[in-house]
């Protein structure tokens, strides 16, 4: 596919004006029925390129996950707003999108191997190609000797990846990332990460990262999405002047990253 | 004494001490023995009997099988029915806790009339005994799945069938085997009911027409007998049991 002949992109360029949609969002907003409703979000609109790697941070509660499960069509939005996934409006989840949650999601009467193979024999990927696969997914998260092991074998780190893994074993042209790493201790989080960043530069799908770390989505992401407090809706849309590739030891040692990172501690009301 | 030997020692020394009680109060309360036999006693009379007593065993053996696997059966597919389907979870699910109310028990004679002095009556008492912990054990297991593992099969963009059958099954087969536990025995009542109510052979016949004639001797043979029978298809079940090993792993 068109991914794995197109040259790395320059360092820190925007996507040019010619790049694809990945995903568009248009005065989309949603308000939880029930006895007392809840407006979890406010109008939203929201363009995110083909190949951009884009954060969305926020306070607890403010919608970010929300908005995450509508692109994803697993919430349905309010009528009105309009979202589309790669051109198309989103009814249930479009195919070629990959979701990974806080939760690992994995089966705990799967092998790893047949856990990270699983999203795509679901998807109908013919099961002599998903063995084909799955080896070097789990050889590039480093579970190749896991392979047989069940999830509740693996640590907390290692079932993340394995979750990573199942979506990324789909070959999606997006990725959903929702607080991936959350549950994770900060030494194990941040090494995920740097893995996560040597992932993406390879294979360079669009992303989009909620998370509440200031300091992840300043180290990965392309752009920032800074939200309100619930119902929340997008405050700010940053850029992230960092040159790729990015490494862990020099980044986040920057002034770029200092400087972006106090910002967001501001536009949020941390500091 | 290693912790292994002394966790079957434990269980072995209560059930020896109930047995010497049983072997020497009766004698040193001065009962009557027609009344209360002492273990000895009954396992000679059980030896004297052994031949019938084998054949009645085989006899019940079958009856509670039969009528298990059917209710094991039958509950499953009323589980995965009145799950799947809304208009039955409004008509069937309900009319089925109706019918729990209804006292099994009294059915037995209507059984006998219409099924006869033979096997069917006492395999359909055993299925009726066995049928609502089996399919109610099941729904709760199918209703249980949680709702984050659902919502990932949405997002994987599995199909209903596939969502059921790699999602919903395998997570509900550990209700599914505590539903046959609690199943496996009252099937072994409602065989005995059965053949108490009507029947030529079989252990609970035995005890019905020993009791007629004071052979407290055979009576106590017949239960030791029903009670074996229901402790080995009980362990045979938590065996199977085993083979669903990620029960509570799933939250991990």
């Amino acid at each position: 596919m068109t991914r794995s002949t197109r040259r790395v992109m320059e360092p820190s360029a925007s996507p040019g004006p010619g790049t694809p949609t990945a995903v568009r969002l248009g005065g989309v907003s949603k308000t939880f029925r029930g006895r007392e409703d809840v407006r979890a979000l406010d109008p939203v609109d929201l363009t995110v390129p083909a190949g951009e790697f884009v954060a969305i941070v926020g306070p607890s509660g403010c919608g970010k996950s929300t908005l995450l499960r509508i692109v994803a069509g697993l919430v349905d939005a309010d009528p009105g707003g309009r979202v589309e996934v790669q051109g198309r409006p989103v009814d249930g989840t479009p195919p070629g999108l990959g979701v990974v949650f806080q939760t690992h999601n994995l089966l705990p009467w799967r092998t790893v191997e047949a856990n990270v193979g699983l999203g795509a024999r679901l998807a109908g990927v013919p099961k002599a190609e998903v063995a084909r696969r799955v080896p070097p997914m789990l050889e590039m998260l480093g579970l190749s000797g896991f392979a047989g092991k069940h999830p509740h074998e693996l640590s907390g780190g290692m079932r993340q990846r394995a979750a990573l893994g199942q979506a990324l074993v789909c070959r999606p042209d997006i990725l959903l990332l929702d607080e991936p790493f959350g549950a994770l201790d900060a030494l194990t989080r941040d090494r995920l990460n740097v893995e996560l960043l040597r992932i993406w530069q390879e294979l360079r799908q669009t992303v989009l990262l909620v998370t509440h770390s200031i300091a992840e989505a300043v180290f990965l992401a392309d752009r920032i999405i800074v939200m309100s407090q619930r119902p929340g809706t997008v405050v700010e849309d940053l850029r992230v002047d960092i040159a790729r590739p990015r490494d862990p030891a020099t980044t986040r040692a920057l002034p770029e990253f200092t400087e972006t990172a106090q910002r967001l501690s501001r536009l949020m009301g941390v500091t | 004494m290693t912790r292994r030997a002394l966790r079957v020692a434990e269980p072995v020394l209560l059930v020896a001490a109930i047995l010497a009680a049983w072997e020497f109060l009766p004698g040193a309360l001065d009962v009557k023995s027609y009344l209360l036999p002492t273990f000895s006693d009954v396992l000679s009379a059980g030896w004297t009997a052994r031949s019938g007593l084998t054949d009645y065993l085989w006899i019940t053996s079958r009856e509670v099988l039969l009528g298990f696997l059917l209710a094991a059966a039958g509950g499953l597919v009323l589980a995965v029915l009145i799950y799947g389907s809304g208009f039955l979870r409004r008509t069937l699910y309900p009319l089925l806790v109706v019918l729990q109310g209804l006292p099994k028990v009294a059915l037995a004679p209507l059984f006998v009339i219409w099924f006869g002095y033979g096997l069917g009556s006492k395999v359909l008492m055993a299925f009726l005994f066995a049928l609502f912990p089996v399919a109610i054990s099941t729904l709760g297991g199918l209703a249980g799945t949680p709702a984050h593992l659902e919502e990932h099969f949405r997002a994987l963009r599995a199909s209903r069938w596939a969502t059921f059958a790699q999602l919903r099954v395998p997570y509900a087969l550990p209700a599914v085997i505590d539903g046959c536990k609690v199943a496996m025995p009252l099937a072994v009542i409602g065989a005995i009911v059965g053949e108490f109510v009507g029947a030529d052979e079989g252990l609970g016949m035995l005890i019905q027409s020993a009791a007629s004639s004071n052979r407290t001797d055979l009576v106590f043979a017949c239960l030791l007998l029903v009670t074996a029978l229901s402790f080995v298809l009980y362990g045979v079940i938590e065996l199977l049991g085993r083979l669903v090993w990620w029960r509570g792993r799933a939250a991990a």
